[in-house]
Formats: C-alpha cells, structure tokens, sequence
C-alpha cells in the first residue's frame, strides 16, 4: 500500500517537474523512464532535486546509480528505502 | 542587415554579429551568452530573438566572450571577470558602430548573471533583461557537478566520482572536466561566488527578470532578487514565458513568447513616456 501511495507520487512529479505531455496514470511501472519516456541527464537531475523535496530524502553522490533510476518501480523502491532508514 | 564584427579587446578579438534595423534605430542591445553546453543550446533562440528585435527598431550585437565560441583566447585561461569586461568592451563598440546612446543589455542564465554585474561597470545603461538569471552561482555549481554524475551514471551505470572528490581536486588546484570545458579553480571561485541577491544594491536600474518554464509560477527567489533590486532603487518587471528550457534542449526550439514579451517591454522602456 505504502509502496503504491510512493509510485502514485513519484509519476505526479515526474509528469509535473519533467513536463511530460501525458498524464502522470498513463506512466507504466515497470517502462524504462530513458528510453520510453525520453528522460535524459537533465530532466533525471531534475528528478532527483524533485524526489529529495517531495519525500525529504537525501540521494547521496555513491547512490548515483542507474539501477535505482530506470523505473518508477525501481525509484519507488528505493524512495522506500531511504524513508526508512532516515 | 547583418554583418559580422570583430571587436578589439587588447590583443585579442571577440567574435559577433551585428544585427541593424532597416529603418530608424529606437536602441540598442547587446546580448550575453550563457556558457558551456547552454551556449550551443541556446544558439538559435538567441538568433531568433536578436532578428526579431531587429525588425523592432533595436541594434543588437551578439558577441562570443573571450576563449568560447570564435573569439580568440583559450577558455581555460578566462573567468567570469574577463567575461563581464568583454561585455563593457562590446557595449562600446556597439555605441561606436551605430551612434545609439540608448543601450540595454539581455543574458541568459550565466550570461544574465555576468550582466547584471556587468551594469556596474558600464555608466550609462537604458535597460537590463535577464532571461532565467542564475541568481546564486554556488547552488548552479553544485548542481553541475551533480549533473557531471547522472551522466556518468547514464554512461557506466554507475557515477565514477562524487562532488567531494570533485571540490578536493580544484582545492588542490587542479581543473575539472564539465562536458569537455575545463573548469579552473579560479573560475570555480568565480561562479560560486556569484550572489545577484548581493550585488543589488548596485544592480541595473531598469530591469525585465524573465522565468522561463511552460508552466508554474516564477520561483522564490527570482521574486527576493526582485524585491532586493526594488529596495536598491530599481525599476523591475517579474514575469514568465511559456517556453521550454531551451538552452538544455537538443534542437531546434522556438521561443515565440519569450521574444514577443521581451520586445514588448523595451518598447515599454524605450518609448517617449518609458512609463508602465
């Protein structure tokens, strides 16, 4: 349920703060944010600046990983992650 | 008409284009370019933009500071210094091509920045645009260095270094690599020492600070830069276009609000009552 609630928040900032010209429900779970939506360096540092306000979480430099970024389910699962431990 | 210029700066040359108006000329304007990859991003809006300003009765020079572009000089051995004096160099040559005593200046981003310092050092300017101003150097260098790791980390997966390893380099004394632009730590310094919040009190006195995004409100602290250059005495205008961030896009964008509510306030500035 928590995990749903950060997904559901996490593509209202991605259409929100990226732009995107589709609704933040027609973002797919599990659809690579690069290459099926078109985020690109600037836009993910976007994203990031955005996740660390929205969630009140720090993304430390060592964290920077690809793994964590490719979609929302990932980002979500590691959202979680950080809440949990700060 | 267009022609392109090169304008002395002691022994070396700054490379621009001047764009004349047919007929009579209202003012002039010189245009300061970003840095970096926004330069190469931004090309063609700034195009556009002086063309369009042109054909409104202003003389505008586009001009490339020195060690960028196709002006002379090395970018690693110049900084944000050498930059704003280029911007009084061109601003004198523009009055003594044209005859225009009514100058204004327009920036972009770091370009917008180096203008607003740059007002200072040249007496008598009619007006300032500051197009998405970076207000805060430290804040827009660590978000570089932050965006130097998403793309590594796009590239290898994983980013390679951190900002920490990054800052310790140019503490000791050696330059960082940002998109293949060296960045020395004297121009480090520079740019972080940038606090247009600051450096109000002896700001433009005329000032347009455009937000630039296509959608949203202006962001805090263009509205504190506002206030803090009201307090210092100036006349300033806040207001959004509904544009991309073109000078991070790939591409060919256009800006037609942006330029169509720009033009219009320096007809606002530059017209006989010049009153709002």
């Amino acid at each position: 349920m928590t995990e749903e609630k950060i997904e559901d928040r996490l593509k209202r900032m991605i259409a929100s703060r990226l732009f995107l010209k589709i609704a933040p429900e027609a973002i797919e779970d599990n659809k690579s944010l690069m290459d099926d939506y078109g985020v690109d360096s600037v836009s993910l540092l976007e994203l990031v600046v955005g996740i660390e306000e929205e969630f009140g979480i720090v993304i430390p430099d060592e964290e920077f990983s690809i793994k964590h970024f490719a979609t929302v389910a990932a980002l979500a699962a590691f959202v979680g992650s950080k809440m949990s431990a700060e | 008409m267009e022609q392109s210029v090169l304008i002395p700066r002691g022994h070396d040359t700054l490379a621009g284009m001047l764009y004349q108006p047919d007929g009579e000329i209202r003012c002039g304007m010189v245009m300061c370019n970003p840095l970096f990859e926004e330069r190469k991003s931004s090309h063609r809006v700034m195009v556009d933009a002086a063309r369009a300003f042109a054909a409104n009765g202003c003389a505008v020079l586009r001009f490339d500071y020195i060690g960028c572009g196709d002006s002379t000089g090395d970018f690693k051995d110049f900084s944000c210094p050498d930059w704003r004096e280029d911007i009084t160099h061109a601003a004198r040559f523009m009055t003594g091509q044209t005859g225009i005593n009514r100058l204004g200046l327009l920036g972009l981003r770091l370009g917008a920045s180096l203008a607003y310092e740059a007002t200072r050092m040249i007496g008598s300017l009619e007006f300032t645009v500051l197009w998405e101003p970076l207000i805060h150097g430290r804040r827009h260098f660590d978000n570089e260095l932050r965006r130097k790791l998403v793309r590594e980390m796009m590239t290898f997966g994983q980013s390679r270094v951190t900002r920490a390893t990054l800052l310790k380099d140019l503490e000791d004394g050696q330059p960082i690599d940002l998109d293949g632009y060296a960045v020395t730590p004297r121009l480090f310094h520079d740019i972080t020492s940038i606090d247009l919040i600051k450096a109000a009190a002896q700001g433009p006195r005329k000032v347009l600070l455009v937000h630039i995004a296509p959608s949203g409100a202006a962001p805090r602290e263009l509205s504190v830069l506002k206030e803090a250059s009201l307090d210092g005495g100036a006349r300033v205008d806040l207001i959004s276009a509904e544009e991309d961030p073109f000078w991070n896009l790939v591409g060919l964008v256009e800006c037609p609000s942006l330029i169509e509510k720009t033009k219009g306030w320096i007809n606002l500035i530059t017209s006989n009552t010049g009153q709002p």
